[in-house]
């Protein structure tokens, strides 16, 4: 009797001991976290310039529908996503089935580690350095172009409308990023040697071999690649505030830098909390459905 | 063991040389425009020009020392946080024995899920309403935060992939949990937690939305949003500026240097965040 007792109680001390570790996360997360989403969603429904707010209903998703910046945001980073994520997988793929063909383990770390240069440079850094590489009067690429004799072809790169979305995309270029090509040798280091084995000896094409042997091996971690490189794509607008403010007009404005803009320029906080939920929105439904297109049994 | 050389043997190193010159041009660049002054620049740019011009560094470093020194302070004190929540958060996940633990478990699950911009605005409303604009806590707390969140999930999994007679055993001598977690959990989870601070620095370093819209005084910014002020201080481009991006380049560098195996873990179990 006593001896169950004193064990109930312990257990409860034990109970006790284990919320108390937890308290900080959930004082931490509610507060800073789940408040705010909380709020964001609260918000969506209200006209509100940050001290005070009216309710106005589904106004917020009305406005959207015919928000014309919105539609031409949609469409820019819909472009932008779907050329960063082609360009972002495959050229690391290459990359990594290169490395991995490569007979001396030597050689083999020698690249691993030199494609991680640019991933130790702050990321910032990069930028400003490409945004020095499109310069039209200073940068490189112009310069290139003088140098090859197609001085007319010079462009504005950044500073016109035709080009600035695709400059975005070409940073990083040749995209071979050190982190991806890492996840993707993994993959590769884990096909049983029998199956290349087999596939050498059948005379199976190198091009061949990566597509039909390699691919299915690697779906678990180019599904990884695509839905991180889609969430951090979607609502990232670093480069915007950085390099184009969106511009010039709207052609390299996307839904993240539009909900910024809404929120800190034009003091409509409530407009862009609806922007935020539904940018949240498609990026859930987007995940939902890239796991479910490359699905695998185990990651 | 393989007889000759294929043809893709041959051609599979001129194409990764290839990759990656044409990965490094901007880094060269950077490296070499750092000691040239406004004359060499003008003319001499895409070429090695002497005398090189070292006084570019002290300039450069004069200018942007702070911003280091607040990204070293912003990016150890969110990486100390983060694993101490992680910790215990993961570990009395793992071990404890309590009612909800599952469905509280589902309050971190979801935050993983959750994309930030959801509640970008309202966070940023948030800290304005706590008068915490241009304080460190406006970047620590956010960051302990999210951090925590995936700290928690790996720590868990990995505590409970350890052997649980270790923690009976301990129990059994009458170890009190917290010295369950202070004397077993925590040396065995010890690379884990390092594989999470080498994801946080990376992260905390590079952020460049958050503390642009928290951080305005320019005694408190970080690298990335120095480094923009300090390159827009500048009417044209000149060496200075790019020895800032070198000099700003070389904390994390070092860091991988003295800890690459670490590093290479961190970096890949990045991807695992989905």
């Amino acid at each position: 009797m006593r001896r169950s007792f004193d064990r109930a109680h312990g257990r409860r001390q034990e109970h006790g001991a284990y919320l108390l570790m937890l308290l900080p996360t959930f004082f931490t997360l509610c507060l800073f976290f789940y408040y705010p989403a909380g709020t964001a969603l609260y918000y969506s429904f209200f006209d509100w310039d940050g001290e005070n707010a009216w309710f106005i209903g589904i106004q917020n998703f009305v406005d959207m529908w015919f928000d014309p910046v919105l539609h031409i945001s949609l469409v820019n980073l819909a472009i932008y996503v779907v050329l960063s994520l082609a360009v972002g997988l495959a050229m690391p793929w290459l990359g990594a089935e290169l490395i991995f063909g490569l007979r001396r383990s030597s050689w083999r770390s020698f690249f691993q580690f030199s494609f991680l240069v640019p991933t130790l440079v702050p990321g910032i850094v990069v930028i400003l350095l490409w945004q020095f590489m499109y310069d039209p009067s200073l940068g490189l690429l112009n310069a290139a172009l003088e140098t090859l004799g197609l001085g007319e072809r010079a462009m504005l790169w950044l500073g016109s409308p035709k080009t600035a979305l695709y400059c975005f995309v070409g940073i990083g270029f040749p995209w071979v990023s050190g982190t991806s090509v890492l996840i993707l040798l993994s993959g590769l280091n884990a096909i049983p040697t029998s199956v290349h084995e087999y596939a050498r000896l059948e005379g199976v094409g190198a091009i061949r071999r990566a597509w039909e042997i390699d691919f299915p091996f690697l779906v678990g971690q180019i599904r990884l690649l695509a839905i991180t490189g889609c969430i951090g794509l979607m609502q990232s607008f670093g480069l915007q505030l950085i390099l184009t403010l969106g511009g010039p007009g709207t052609s390299t404005m996307v839904p993240g830098y539009h909900m910024y803009l809404n929120a800190f320029s034009y003091d409509r906080l409530g407009y862009a909390s609806a922007l935020g939920l539904f940018i949240a929105a498609i990026i859930l439904l987007l995940t939902v459905v890239t796991s479910r297109f490359l699905r695998t049994e185990e990651i | 063991m393989r007889e000759g050389r294929t043809l893709e043997q041959v051609i599979s190193p001129v194409v990764l040389w290839t990759l990656l010159l044409l990965t490094l041009i901007p880094f060269v660049y950077m490296l070499s425009f750092s000691v040239k002054d406004l004359g060499q620049f003008e003319h001499e740019r895409w070429t090695v020009s002497f005398p090189f011009h070292w006084e570019n560094f002290p300039a450069a470093f004069q200018a942007i020392q702070g911003y280091v020194f607040n990204s070293i302070l912003v990016s150890a004190g969110a990486v100390l946080g983060v694993l101490a929540l992680s910790a215990l958060g993961g570990f009395a996940f793992a071990r404890g024995k309590f009612p909800f633990k599952e469905t509280l478990f589902y309050l971190v699950i979801g935050g993983m899920m959750i994309p930030g911009i959801l509640y970008l605005v309202p966070k940023f409303i948030l800290f304005r309403e706590f008068g915490l604009m241009n304080t460190r806590w406006a970047l620590w707390l956010p960051y302990w935060t999210e951090g925590q969140l995936f700290g928690i999930f790996l720590v868990r999994s990995s505590i409970e992939a350890l052997p649980s007679d270790l923690f009976h055993a301990a129990e059994i001598d009458g170890a009190s949990v917290w010295l369950r977690f202070r004397h077993v959990a925590l040396p065995l989870i010890k690379p884990i937690l390092a594989t999470l601070a080498v994801l946080n620095v990376l992260f905390t370093w590079n952020d460049i939305i958050w503390p642009w819209l928290v951080l305005t005084d320019r005694s408190m910014m970080t690298i990335p949003i120095g480094l923009v002020c300090y390159r827009r201080s500048f009417l044209d481009l000149a060496g200075p500026i790019f020895s800032a991006y070198v000099i700003a380049s070389v904390p994390l560098l070092l860091l991988f240097a003295a800890t690459s195996r670490t590093f290479v873990r961190g970096l890949t179990s990045g991807a695992f965040k989905a």
